[in-house]
């Protein structure tokens, strides 16, 4: 089992290197930062000696070595745009973007699990129609939609919770749902015929063969292992709610990275934008790492193979 | 004629479970599949009942049928099983469950399959004991445990029980089904092909463990298999299937001696030597039929070599086999034809269940 | 000014005209110049790029206030994006990335300010100036009562201060500070120098015709030295409208009326406070979210709206929508530098005239602006804003849609067969600009010119002006502001950074001769052969002066004191008499 983590960790600073090489480029191809940092009569001389601070003067592949050197000892250098460290810029918008995101992972959750179980368990009942519905709407609606949607029909229409903004519980749940709800579909379609598929099974017949009531076949035997593939989705979904905060915290005008990153890619704010990624695609990483360890919890049969 | 029968038999004080026609269908999206078709059989203590029958006539939804596991969208549709003065068919689901592993258990064909993979092998046996507490014995689960592995000669039982379905072989598996299936001393076990994914030797080792744990417990064992020569050596009657139906039912004995049905005889001279062993059941010119769509008359006919026009037109009711034990009967027109024959000019039917 | 080439007149027949589209809106002209250059889309939060010439802080003063007018309120509006720091001379104040802090805190406070009838600078914190004969120096005298929101009083020496630190690099408290926005200084000024507490000197490295005109964001020398760059980042102290209460970066930005804001209007106070006692901006990015905010009663204006928005609420008499007159004339650019079309190697057929000349006739101006936009923006002639004025005749000479006429010419020109063509749009940049740019590229179709879009980044399309790559068309804004003369240096100079035209001597020697005309009345002259001659000569496709739109609640009134602004003057909104 440790040689296994160990050779995913390899695996995992390996695919970092990888995002931080393609976005240093991509960043770059895009055009010079420099003309949105100065006025348009600037003189050559000006612009030549701010590219020179800056740093941008200098071949790519050495500003890439530069890049990567730095980055190694924590400094992803200056924000164009605000004059302050990048990595600070990205680091105080965590914990919003961390609060929303958890948030729409719970609301996933307790959406999609009992919605997931109950469908499959009464299969083909209203429930089960009705999940399914729901599920197929769920994953349809593009965030963006969704969230213009909530906040016409529960903030100005109804005047319930706020329509956006930084703030407490009441400013997060409709951000949380818009979020949420793609995940939520997924969830209870995948619980639903993850279900399934194990209440077919022969150990779950089994179980039953053994006189065990309903409930704990369900709940001891089957759920366990349907949410095996579950446990997975939620760790590929934490790169979905990442991707899908930048709309949503935009539309909801909540300060988190997601909207950062945003605003440092349109004025080509690189250090912003390489520091934001950098961490974004180390806590996706993370959480697939993570994923794997739940999933040795829940599956002993991985634990097995691999050790 | 059947009727008479079945009260004969139900009369029988040895008799614990008692099938009478029983009928589970599948009401698929494509039409009503009738998997398991007229059937009837007895189990009597302490004996093993073999059932045989090419893939998909039936044997599998038989056993789970008497468990009331029937899966969707199948139905048992009419039919009675009587087992120890109760019906079956029309007991509550709560009832059921008392009797699911505490009196009846079940193994199930896939070794491999049919432990959850999640959980320990201590767990998946000792949890029968919380459900069945009556059926618990004394003392802490886990002794019980260890003790009820080591009876189906789990060596290291005691350390073995804490580890998962994982690390067991498929016939270390097979032996905690059986042991899943028998600990809490049932007056049943329905054992589902529980040789047939193995190999040879271990195959033995489990069916001795089933004859062993039969003289120890008592139990009567409905025994499904494809192999006739695991039927020759261990089962005392035999229930031949074909397509959702009991051809011919009879004592062990006289189905190898005197095999009745076309089928029957079919399957044993295509056998090289009794007692021998095949994988599989021996294989029979012609495709099975397929449930959903059987010919007219009896199911076996289009690949009968003694069929005639009637056997194309009718399908035939089970008759009584003169001098059969129990509720032997074949299910053709012209073994019953010969029968009567026989019985008219040898006039030699042995006493036991003249109709 | 000379009334016979730089006259009022395109500004009176169009500001009328204007007037009337604007709805709730009295006493609408087209001067003035607003700090905002070129006016950043809705999403991003892209500096626009700031208009070179836009005397900052001193374009920006406020109408009188009378002192019984005061009142508690607060206005809450909803911004489209926060500021990247609030030091106004920071690397992200450039290009109005930080406009919500420089129009609010900084705004009219700088040394001079301008007329809004007679466009003449006017005093403001500079009483008075005197340029030395040569043209080589410039002394100010500032009033005895300005002060700073920390109640500090603005001397010669936070002028100068404010010189080394913004644009010289010379500001000897910390000689590492990255100014920004104040870079086209370093080129003309040599020196700041402190004659006494209320006198001023700049000796400048060459003459420069537009000096007055250039901005200065005056920001005060004791308080930044003492509590150094990244704390007056995060609470800026400037002379502004309103002083800096809090801010919470990507979420709201709190101020509060400056007592002493010290505008000259000839109140003999000196000080026109704003009428509302505090200003709350939440940054909500989304147009379709700002809507719902007003809608919703959590704000009280929204800014940068959708056409089809503004529409929606112009029909609710619960709200009002405010066309603010645009500052940035827009333009389809015409890349004539390079001799031949680098995909087919054909020579390139722009640089025909008549092919210009069909281009420009082939655009339904007015059906775009009437159909697409929201019908209250002014034709654009050139690189300068219409609030400037025109040369009197050049209206008179506009291109007016005629297709006809269009395709007469590219026969002429032998394309009766037409040609392919690629328009370049920067994405997200300008409102409205992809349906715009889709119309223009249908009209060009039609006369022969198939003309298929590309969006670009826009970054991508300011580095591409460099090399002259942007072939052949490309959607384009350029700040107008004040005075036109660094509009014409970069965007029609052959040497400028914003050109892609093929260089013309006789235009160079024009713009050269202006820069060292320093007599108004002969500099308004050139100014005005300048851009009737380029406008003639169809070098770009011309089009029109985009106006940004902003809606409130029923409950407060605004009426505009500058004649161009492009964003909203907080000062001047007051409460709705009930
Ligand atoms: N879930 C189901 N849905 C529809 N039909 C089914 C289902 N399960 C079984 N059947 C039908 O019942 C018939 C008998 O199946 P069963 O599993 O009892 O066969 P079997 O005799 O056990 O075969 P094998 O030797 O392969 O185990 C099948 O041929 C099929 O037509
Ligand atoms: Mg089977």
């Amino acid at each position: 089992m440790a040689r296994f983590l160990l050779m995913r960790l390899v695996q995992s600073v390996f695919t970092l290197f990888l995002v931080l090489a393609v976005v240093f480029v991509i960043a770059r191809v895009a055009g010079d930062p420099v003309t949105l940092l100065v006025t348009f009569d600037a003189s050559q001389a000006d612009i030549d000696r701010l590219r020179e601070e800056l740093g941008l003067s200098d071949p790519l592949p050495q500003q890439f070595v530069r890049f990567m050197g730095d980055a190694l000892r924590g400094d992803f250098g200056t924000s164009f745009r605000t004059n302050r460290p990048a990595m600070n810029e990205v680091l105080e918008r965590v914990p919003a973007s961390a609060r929303l995101a958890g948030l729409s992972l719970a609301f996933s959750l307790a959406i999609s699990l009992p919605l997931g179980v109950l469908a499959a368990v009464s299969r083909g009942s209203v429930v089960d129609l009705f999940a399914r519905f729901l599920a197929l709407v769920g994953q349809a609606a593009p965030n963006f939609w969704l969230g213009l949607m909530l906040i016409f029909f529960f903030a100005v229409r109804l005047g319930w919770l706020p329509t956006g903004g930084r703030g407490g519980l009441d400013h997060m749940v409709l951000p949380a749902i818009a979020l949420g709800t793609a995940g939520a579909a997924s969830i209870t379609r995948l619980t639903r015929s993850a279900l399934l598929d194990v209440l077919n099974s022969d150990f779950v017949v089994m179980a039953r063969a053994k006189g065990l009531p309903r409930r704990t076949v369900i709940f001891k035997h089957a759920l366990r292992n349907a949410l095996i593939p579950v446990v997975t989705i939620l760790g590929l979904r934490i790169g979905t709610v990442i991707s899908g905060s930048v709309i949503v915290e935009t539309i909801f005008a909540w300060p988190g990275v997601g909207r950062l990153i945003i605003q440092a890619i349109n004025v080509s704010d690189f250090p912003v934008v390489q520091a934001a990624v950098t961490l974004t695609a180390s806590a996706v990483i993370l959480a697939n790492l993570l994923t794997d360890i739940a999933y040795m919890l829940v599956d002993p049969r991985i634990r097995y193979v691999r050790s | 004629m059947t009727e008479q029968r079945t009260r004969a038999s139900l009369a029988d004080a040895d008799t614990i479970l008692s099938v009478r026609n029983l009928r589970t269908y599948f009401y698929t999206r494509d039409g009503v599949v009738p998997a398991v078709d007229d059937v009837s059989f007895d189990i009597r203590r302490g004996e093993i009942v073999g059932l045989v029958g090419e893939s998909g006539s039936g044997k599998s939804v038989t056993a789970r049928s008497i468990m009331r596991l029937v899966p969707v969208p199948g139905r048992i549709v009419s039919g009675e099983m009587i087992f120890q003065g109760r019906d079956l068919v029309g007991v509550s689901e709560g009832e059921m469950r008392q009797l699911r592993g505490a009196h009846i258990g079940m193994v199930l064909q896939e070794p491999m399959a049919s432990l959850n993979p999640v959980l320990t092998i201590g767990d998946q046996v000792g949890e029968l004991f919380a459900y069945h507490p009556d059926r618990a014995p004394d003392g802490s689960r886990d002794d019980a445990v260890a003790e009820i592995l080591q009876r189906v000669r789990i060596p290291d039982a005691v350390r073995r029980m804490t580890e998962f379905p994982l690390s067991f072989s498929g016939g270390m598996r097979q032996r905690v089904c059986i042991a899943i299936a028998t600990a809490c001393r049932p007056e049943l076990v329905i054992a589902d092909e529980p040789t047939t994914a193995l190999d040879v030797t271990i195959q033995a080792q489990v069916l001795d463990l089933l004859l062993a744990l039969r003289a120890e417990l008592g139990v009567s064992v409905l025994f499904i298999t494809h192999d006739l020569g695991v039927v020759a050596e261990i089962c005392d009657s035999v229930a031949v299937m074909y397509a959702g139906k009991i051809v011919e039912y009879n004592d062990v004995e006289s189905i190898f001696a005197r095999p009745q049905h076309p089928y029957t005889k079919a399957l044993l001279a295509s056998l090289p030597r009794l007692g021998e062993r095949l994988a599989h059941l021996p294989s029979i010119e012609g495709q099975p039929p397929d449930l959903g769509d059987l010919p007219p008359g009896c199911s076996f006919s289009p690949r009968c070599p003694a069929a005639i026009d009637r056997c194309r037109e009718q399908a035939p009711d089970a008759t009584a086999i003169p001098g059969a034990s129990g509720s032997g009967h074949v299910r053709c027109f012209v073994a019953a034809d010969m029968l009567a024959a026989g019985a008219a000019t040898a006039n030699a039917a042995p006493s036991g269940s003249t109709p | 000014m000379s009334e016979n080439y730089w006259s009022k007149f395109g500004h009176d027949r169009l500001s009328r005209r204007q007037a009337l589209r604007a709805a709730g809106v009295t006493g609408v002209g087209l001067a003035g110049a607003a700090l905002i250059g070129c006016g950043s889309s809705d999403e991003d939060a892209a500096p626009a790029v700031t208009q070179a010439t836009a005397a900052a802080g001193s374009t920006t003063a406020a109408a009188p206030a009378p002192v019984s007018q005061l009142t508690d309120a607060t206005l809450t509006s909803a911004i489209a994006s926060d500021i990247g720091s609030g030091d106004p001379q920071s690397l992200g104040g450039t290009g109005g990335g930080n406009w919500p802090n420089t129009s609010t805190h900084f705004g009219g406070s700088g040394l001079v300010s301008t007329d809004q009838e007679t466009r003449k600078i006017i005093p403001n914190v500079a009483t008075s100036w005197e340029e030395a004969p040569d043209h080589l120096s410039i002394v100010f005298k500032l009033r005895d009562n300005a002060y700073f929101h920390n109640g500090d009083q603005l001397t010669a020496e936070d002028v100068k201060f404010s010189m080394d630190r913004g644009a010289l690099g010379q500001a000897e408290y910390n000689l590492e500070y990255k100014g920004g926005h104040s870079s086209q200084y370093s080129a003309i000024v040599d020196h700041a120098e402190v004659i006494d507490d209320s006198t001023v000197k700049f000796v400048l490295k060459k003459p420069d015709v537009i000096f007055l005109n250039r901005g200065l964001f005056l920001v005060p020398k004791k308080h930044i030295e003492s509590v150094g760059d990244v704390a007056y980042a995060e609470h800026p102290v400037g002379g502004g409208v309103f002083q800096f209460v809090s801010r919470i970066p990507d979420s709201e930005i709190v101020s509060e009326r400056f007592d002493r804001f010290h505008a000259d209007f000839g109140d003999p106070t000196g000080y026109h406070p704003s009428y509302i006692k505090k200003l709350v901006q939440k940054v909500i990015p989304d147009n379709q979210a700002r809507f719902a905010a007003l809608q919703a009663g959590e704000v009280d204006l929204i800014d940068k709206i959708s056409p089809d928005i503004a529409g929606q609420l112009a029909k609710d008499d619960k709200f009002k929508v405010f066309n603010l007159p645009g500052t940035q004339p827009m333009h389809i650019h015409i890349n004539t530098a390079l001799e031949n079309d680098p995909e087919s190697g054909k020579p390139n057929p722009w640089r025909d005239k008549r092919v210009r000349m069909a281009a420009n006739l082939a655009v339904d101006l007015d059906g775009i602006i009437n159909n697409i936009l929201t019908g209250a923006e002014a034709l654009s002639f050139g690189s300068a804003s219409s609030s400037v004025g025109f040369p009197k005749d050049l209206p008179s000479k506009r291109w007016a849609y005629d297709v006809e006429a269009a395709k007469k010419l590219m026969a002429e020109a032998g394309y009766a067969d037409g040609f392919d063509a690629v328009l370049n749009l920067p994405v997200g940049r300008w409102p409205n600009s992809r349906q715009v740019s889709e119309v223009i590229a249908q009209s060009l179709t039609e006369i022969g010119i198939r003309t298929r879009i590309q969006e670009l980044q826009y970054q991508e399309v300011t580095t591409r002006f460099k090399d002259d790559s942007l072939y052949p068309l490309s959607f384009w804004g350029m700040a107008g502001g004040d005075d036109p003369g660094a509009n014409f240096r970069y965007g029609y100079h052959s040497a400028g950074n914003y050109t892609m035209s093929v260089p013309d001597p006789e235009v160079d020697a024009l713009i050269e001769k202006s820069e060292l005309e320093f007599d108004k009345a002969a500099r308004a002259e050139l100014l005005g052969q300048i851009m009737t001659k380029f406008y003639l000569d169809a070098q770009w496709i011309f089009l029109y002066e985009p106006v940004q739109q902003v809606a409130t609640t029923n409950k407060w009134d605004w009426t505009f004191w500058a004649k161009t602004l492009g964003d909203p003057e907080y000062w001047n909104i007051k409460p709705a008499k009930a």
